[in-house]
């Protein structure tokens, strides 16, 4: 199997791209990479195609496909809006917490003891530890925002989409008539 | 309790400041379920949502994070591997290290499926002006590539299988409840009082009507 694929792999014709700034390259992927502005990408790109999708959905009647939109488009907004609040002070307190030259008495809290020997702020390995203490630190609170958040701003967005969407109707209908 | 602290975080760091993607896989997967969950209360709890439209919202909610799941696993974590196998075998690179590698003694080898830029071109001090470039490629490249992965995952293909599955699920409910009232009952079966057809029929009826003016 293993074979076969190297083989696929192999025929693929090399390609090569313009040369770029590196610390350019490097500074647009560790902002993408942060929890917060990933967040946004994906929400953003959500809004855009998710209604639209269901929207199309020829599988259900218009009056649940109409419902399935609102409540895409408000589930999208309220978790988009929700996971960047949350994501965002994580990951700057986690940030706060882990520099390795850092002069005040928090600043290497949440580095291991072990690894402090050597390291820079540039080290690749500690901004993935970054990421990773952050994005757990979000997870513990969103076990909570989840519930207290999320869900009752989605159920209230979509209440609003809904009747915003009826008197929409009730309207284009009256001017119809 | 800091050492215990120091210990767990240690972990984390030998464990996964390699490859993050194992953990975030993990987190992932309790969020999404997680969410879900929340999701699905909101939808029970809703008057202004009918239903039938509930039949169809609640195995879509459900759907969402299975499928959400599934496709990290397959689409996302496949994407982003087979993008960092493109650039550490050399099969994409910026053109100033493309030209390089072409006069290099690994001319013939780079590009191939064996071939490793970063165990291979250690030992050559020519690569060394390449190397801060070749790791800013890398970085771009396989994060552009997982959050291209991660979008069509999770804002294309999800949202299509989840509508699929949701929509069978919803037409079968839909189906089977249309069945139950098209279902043809004898004179005998209607006209006893006692009989289950005629409790499920009037009874409801009855029921509403009395409670109706019986208002405290």
């Amino acid at each position: 199997m293993s074979i076969s694929i190297s083989k696929i792999f192999d025929r693929i014709p090399k390609m090569s791209v313009p040369n770029g700034n590196p610390d350019t390259w490097n500074k647009i992927a560790d902002w993408a990479s942060r929890p917060a502005p990933n967040r946004a990408i994906t929400g953003i790109t959500a809004y855009i195609t998710q209604p639209y999708i269901d929207g199309h959905n020829r599988n259900v009647d218009k009056a649940t496909r109409d419902i399935s939109k609102d409540r895409t488009r408000a589930k999208v907004i309220v978790g988009t809006l929700a996971g960047i609040a949350v994501r965002q002070p994580s990951y700057n307190l986690v940030e706060a917490m882990t520099h390795p030259e850092g002069t005040k008495k928090y600043s290497k809290w949440l580095i291991p003891g072990s690894k402090l020997l050597g390291l820079t702020e540039n080290s690749i390995f500690l901004k993935t530890h970054r990421i990773i203490v952050s994005t757990l630190l979000a997870l513990g609170i969103m076990c909570f925002s989840n519930f207290a958040l999320d869900a009752p701003g989605t159920a209230f967005l979509t209440n609003l989409l809904i009747d915003r969407r009826k008197a929409r109707n009730a309207l284009k209908e009256g001017v119809d008539a | 309790m800091r050492k215990v602290f120091d210990k767990y975080l240690e972990n984390l760091w030998n464990n996964y400041s390699k490859d993050p993607a194992k953990i975030l896989v993990h987190t992932g997967t309790i969020g999404w379920a997680l969410s879900s969950a929340a999701q699905i209360t909101a939808i029970l709890f809703n008057d202004k949502i009918s239903a039938k439209d509930k039949t169809f919202l609640i195995p879509q909610e459900t759907f969402d994070a299975a499928v959400n799941i599934g496709c990290f696993y397959l689409l996302t974590s496949g994407i982003k591997k087979f993008s960092q196998k493109l650039v550490t075998t050399g099969k994409i690179l910026p053109r100033a290290i493309r030209a390089y590698m072409d006069k290099s003694p690994f001319k013939d080898s780079y590009g191939k499926f064996g071939f490793n830029m970063e165990k291979d071109l250690k030992p050559l001090a020519s690569f060394e002006p390449y190397k801060k470039s070749y790791t800013a490629f890398k970085n771009i490249f396989t994060g552009g590539s997982t959050i291209g992965a991660t979008v069509l995952s999770c804002n294309i293909v999800t949202p299509l299988l989840r509508n699929e599955l949701a929509s069978f699920s919803h037409n079968t409910i839909v189906k089977r409840a249309n069945e139950g009232k098209n279902q043809v009952f004898t004179k005998e079966e209607l006209e006893n009082k006692d009989s289950k057809v005629f409790q499920l029929k009037y009874k409801p009826a009855l029921y509403n009507n009395h409670t109706g003016g019986m208002k405290v």
